[in-house]
């Protein structure tokens, strides 16, 4: 049953019902990612296709069906706490397989958009957030910066995973030294701006933004309010 | 032309909001018209008494009646006025009763006003109408049908045990369709071929019915009543009256052999072969493909059959109706790359399952891995495999995998019962007389229910990996099977296309033929004297099947039995002077009764009438005899000859749909305002836009166009047509700096009176806010729009 369809029954009822999402900001939500998934998510039938061939469903708790299910019964809450969109990997598989053309990345990647737009804040945003703007800035990684940044931003997060990085850079996949710091651009960077600028990411905004919090303090304050988000590991 | 005009009273259902009494005085100052008058109920006995005594008294030439919906007694004052001794189509009905007093009941001035209206539209027409002879075309009582499966073997039967004679063509070697070769079928599991092979014995038997296996046919003209059907029956190497049907002898003896299609692929035939065991004709058949000429067959022949200089012979009928049950084909499960099948052996096709039950079959009915040869210890049956699915473009369901899968599954379970049995499925379906009972006993039997949508099947050590998600438990599983068995979907017949073609057959999205209306014409294509049965028009299970068979039977008797057809004189008719043979009628006419030869030649057993010709010629060479150009045109002339309303909508309305939602609106008593002047077109598509322009020239300040809801159209496309015509209507009404928003066309259902109206109330909301016609022509500053009547 749609939250409309729910609503109604239940106002017909005289009840008040009880969701973590109040109904009509459900129903805004539900809108709202249909207008940027495609209304063709409506007709979704569970048939799990998706999630079944999502490499990485095993280790959400909202694998993208459940997600799908979510957005329609409006449970914006539950769907944008869910870390599961931060664990797709963009593989596609599930929207070349889904038996009603619905574009099931579409909607982790409206669910994302709307996180950020409601400015909320989890480790998993916050790193994909510098691992973007690098890409835009430099056209490239380098994780001196990139650990760098995030220890800033989300200390509390960074440090559990310092460990595993620690072991990395005996094995040379993590470059240390000046020329990694020094943040060189690649030829042609203005093509990767472009690419960004096309597709709607307002870089000036975030960059004023960025320099912003370059400030110690706002990046602590930052760090720390992300932590209360980001939930345990 | 002397006319007699009737206004109804109805007993207050009219005369309640109109005044009959001055409508009849309104009348009689109208050009023509000899004899007005106004009678209490006009159907009554004395009304139509009335009415003959005043045809005699007054010599009158032509009758109006100003009354109820021509839906409901035009039959009868055709009847009234024939039995006067005058031609039954000079007749005209003003409708104010479902269109004028019931639905106005508030404003009876303006009421009375519409009314007179509409009687002068109805004596403008009477005056232009001309007497029509309905014809009768002696036709041709025998049938063809196409396919032998059993939609079309049981329809080959009920006519022929009803006398007539049939002609049943078959493209294979022996007729029997799929049913032949699959196992027990649900859902009484008893055994497919043991029921359909008398039927097809009588069918062989049958005096009446002449059987033309592996043929062709290559071409089909004519229409309703009088087909000729041309082909080939391709040559198969043996004679057809000599051969017994032995085969051992021949087939003994056959060096070359192939994978055989009538067992899918996992079994081997011979270079000459017998289709099935119990094939009808009994005769083998030679496959020059992979023949190689050695004569050991011909020599082993005991009744020497085997011919290897028989040629195909050509075949030619002539029909008066035509049944196409051309069955369907498997979705090519292959498609599906990610559930393997092609690549790994033990994934296998439902058809394939129905062969390794079927004790006829490759394997005597044992359930083996193709790869192995042993007994599957586990058998998974993976549902929706290219039904439900856009991505390989056929989203609709296929109505009857997941009975066969229930089937099949409970078969393999019966005869294994230590075989684990899962059936992978999005939705059980299992809707039908019996059905249900028959998914419990499934369950009963311990098959399991996995809901969830197989991703992909992966090998893995030789055996079969399923991977999905439990849904109801939100589990991810990759679970082990010996044989998975893909539910292929079924599509429509692609071989058939030759012959949908030849007749001009629509199809639907699906691929599927189209049937004349999707729920009360189930049989009937849109081409008069053509029917469809089976899975031509869509999946079916057997059993709807064979009721279409002789649905399509019972429609073919029915129009054939008398052995002539009455023609309806209201057809299109071309003049030859004006004709420049340019085509554009044959593309738009839905029956395909127009051919050009030189200039357009209409079929008029075939022409519905509908008038979308007519309006498509662009040099109006073509006209219709009833609801022609010129009478139309005075329609509209006399609607527009007074203008008491603003704004002032000049209507046209389609027959089926339309115009009897406008009388739904009537007897609903749904109130609208009377801003509206209706002329009744046979279909929106016969709208020419030159009506919309005289309109427009005579001062109606909006043209409202309704046809049926788009798919519904009563003559297929032709509001397609009307919408078309519109759209570059509303172009050039822009081009000349009138507002194209003053030509409105809607669609509105013979179910809608409520939508008809709210359109009108609208309309005539809109036109309000643009003012009087011609206001966007005015120069700005000017107080005074020109040229037009305001």
């Amino acid at each position: 049953m749609t939250q409309i369809a729910k609503t109604q029954n239940m106002a017909m009822a005289g009840e008040e019902i009880e969701t973590k999402t109040g109904a009509a900001e459900g129903e805004k939500f539900r809108e709202k990612v249909l207008a940027l998934a495609g209304s063709e998510v409506k007709t979704c039938i569970q048939c799990g296709t998706c999630s079944a061939s999502c490499p990485t469903a095993s280790l959400m708790e909202a694998p993208i069906r459940k997600l799908v299910k979510l957005v329609l019964e409006g449970e914006k809450e539950e769907a944008l706490s869910s870390r599961s969109i931060w664990l797709c990997t963009s593989c596609l598989l599930c929207t070349v397989r889904c038996p009603r053309n619905i574009r099931p990345m579409a909607v982790v990647a409206a669910l994302k958009a709307i996180y950020e737009e409601e400015g909320m804040r989890c480790r998993d945003s916050v790193f994909e957030g510098i691992f973007a703007r690098q890409i835009r800035d430099y056209g490239r990684i380098s994780e001196l910066l990139l650990s760098a940044e995030y220890m800033i931003r989300s200390p509390g997060s960074a440090a559990q995973i310092m460990a595993f990085g620690a072991e990395l850079v005996p094995k040379g996949k993590i470059e240390l030294g000046f020329e990694a710091a020094r943040g060189e651009r690649i030829e042609g960077i203005e093509e990767m701006r472009r690419i960004f600028k096309v597709l709607g990411d307002e870089g000036e905004a975030e960059a004023a933004q960025a320099g912003e919090s370059e400030t110690a303090g706002a990046a602590q304050k930052a760090a720390e309010s992300e932590d209360e988000t980001g939930g345990p590991i | 032309m002397r006319i007699g005009v009737y206004v109804c009273h109805c007993g207050l259902n009219i005369a309640g909001v109109l005044e009959p009494d001055s409508l009849t005085e309104f009348a009689k100052t109208l050009p023509g018209v000899e004899v007005a008058r106004d009678l209490q109920f006009t159907c009554s006995d004395t009304g139509q008494e009335t009415i003959k005594e005043d045809i005699k008294e007054h010599k009158l030439e032509s009758i109006v009646v100003a009354a109820c919906s021509p839906r409901l007694h035009e039959p009868t004052f055709r009847r009234v006025v024939s039995e006067a001794g005058m031609n039954p189509f000079m007749l005209e009905m003003a409708n104010i009763r479902e269109q004028c007093s019931w639905v106005h009941m508030d404003e009876p001035p303006q009421a009375q006003e519409k009314a007179k209206d509409l009687i002068r539209m109805a004596v403008a027409k009477a005056t232009l109408l001309s007497p029509l002879t309905g014809e009768t075309m002696p036709v041709s009582r025998e049938v063809l049908v196409i396919g032998g499966g059993v939609a079309g073997v049981q329809a080959s039967l009920d006519l022929a045990d009803c006398g007539l004679h049939v002609y049943l063509v078959e493209r294979r070697p022996t007729i029997g369709g799929y049913m032949a070769l699959l196992t027990d079928v649900f859902p009484t599991n008893d055994c497919s071929i043991c029921v359909l092979a008398p039927k097809m014995t009588d069918v062989y038997n049958h005096p009446l019915i002449t059987l033309v296996t592996y043929a062709e046919i290559l071409n089909i003209e004519g229409s309703v009543g009088r087909f000729t059907v041309s082909g080939v029956k391709k040559a198969r190497f043996v004679d057809e009256k000599l051969c017994k049907g032995c085969l051992n002898e021949c087939a003994g003896v056959c060096p070359m052999e192939v994978p055989d299609d009538y067992e899918f692929g996992l079994g081997k035939r011979k270079a000459i072969f017998m289709p099935i065991p119990q094939a009808v004709p009994l005769v083998a058949c030679i496959d020059p493909e992979s023949c190689i000429g050695c004569g050991l067959c011909a020599e082993a022949c005991p009744v020497d059959a085997v011919k290897y200089d028989q040629r195909q012979e050509d075949f030619r009928f002539d029909v008066g109706a035509i049944i196409v049950a051309t069955g369907w084909q498997s979705f090519d499960p292959a498609r599906k790359e990610e559930y393997g099948y092609g690549r790994y052996r033990d994934v296998i096709s439902a058809l394939q399952v129905e062969r390794l039950l079927n004790a006829a079959g490759p394997t005597g009915g044992e359930v083996v891995r193709p790869s192995t040869g042993q007994v599957a210890k586990s058998v998974a049956f993976l549902q929706c495999v290219g039904s439900r699915d856009e991505s390989v473009g056929n989203p609709y369901c296929s109505r009857v995998c997941c009975m066969y899968a229930l089937k099949n599954a409970q078969l393999i379970k019966e005869k294994y019962p230590e075989t684990e049995v899962s059936i992978h499925y999005i939705d059980l379906r299992a809707g039908g007389e019996g059905y249900e009972e028959f998914y419990i006993r499934a369950q009963r039997l311990g098959i399991n229910f996995i809901r969830g949508r197989v991703s992909e099947v992966e090998e893995v050590d030789g055996t079969l990996k399923v991977n999905y998600e439990d849904t109801l438990l939100g589990d991810f599983r990759s679970r082990p099977y010996d044989l998975v068995v893909l539910s292929a979907g079924l599509e429509a017949n692609r071989d058939a296309d030759v012959v949908g073609n030849l007749l001009g057959l629509s199809k639907r999205p699906d691929g599927f033929f189209e049937i004349a209306h999707p729920k009360m014409r189930p049989v009937e294509a849109h081409i008069d004297g053509v029917f469809i049965a089976g899975c031509a028009s869509g999946p079916k299970e057997i059993q709807v099947s064979i009721a279409q068979g002789e649905a399509a039977a019972s429609k073919a008797m029915g129009l054939l039995v008398r052995g002539e057809l009455a023609l309806d004189p209201v057809v299109a008719v071309v003049d030859a002077e004006k004709c420049i043979g340019c085509r554009l009628c044959v593309d738009t006419c839905p029956g395909k009764a127009i051919s050009v030869n030189g200039i357009a030649l209409v079929d008029e057993a075939a022409c519905k009438g509908c008038g979308t010709c007519a309006a498509a010629c662009p040099v109006d060479a073509i006209d219709m005899t009833l609801f022609s150009d010129e009478q139309i045109l005075s329609q509209i002339r006399a609607a527009t000859a007074v203008k008491g309303q603003y704004p002032f909508i000049v209507g046209f309305l389609c027959n089926w749909c339309s115009y009897a939602g406008a009388d739904l609106a009537g007897t609903s008593r749904i109130q609208y305002p009377t801003n509206m002047r209706a002329i009744r077109v046979m279909c929106a598509g016969r709208v020419d836009p030159a009506f919309v322009l005289e309109a427009l020239k005579g001062g109606a300040d909006g043209v409202l166009i309704s046809g049926c809801r788009l798919g519904e159209c009563h003559y297929n496309k032709g509001n397609y047509q009307a919408y078309q015509r519109v759209q570059v209507l509303k172009g050039v009404l822009e081009k000349v700096g009138i507002n194209p928003g003053r030509v409105k066309i809607i669609w509105c259902a013979a179910s809608e009176g409520e939508i008809l109206a709210k359109e009108v109330r609208k309309f005539a909301g809109e036109l309000k806010e643009m003012g009087p016609v011609g206001t966007e022509l005015a120069p700005p500053g000017s107080p005074e729009p020109s040229g037009v009547g305001y």
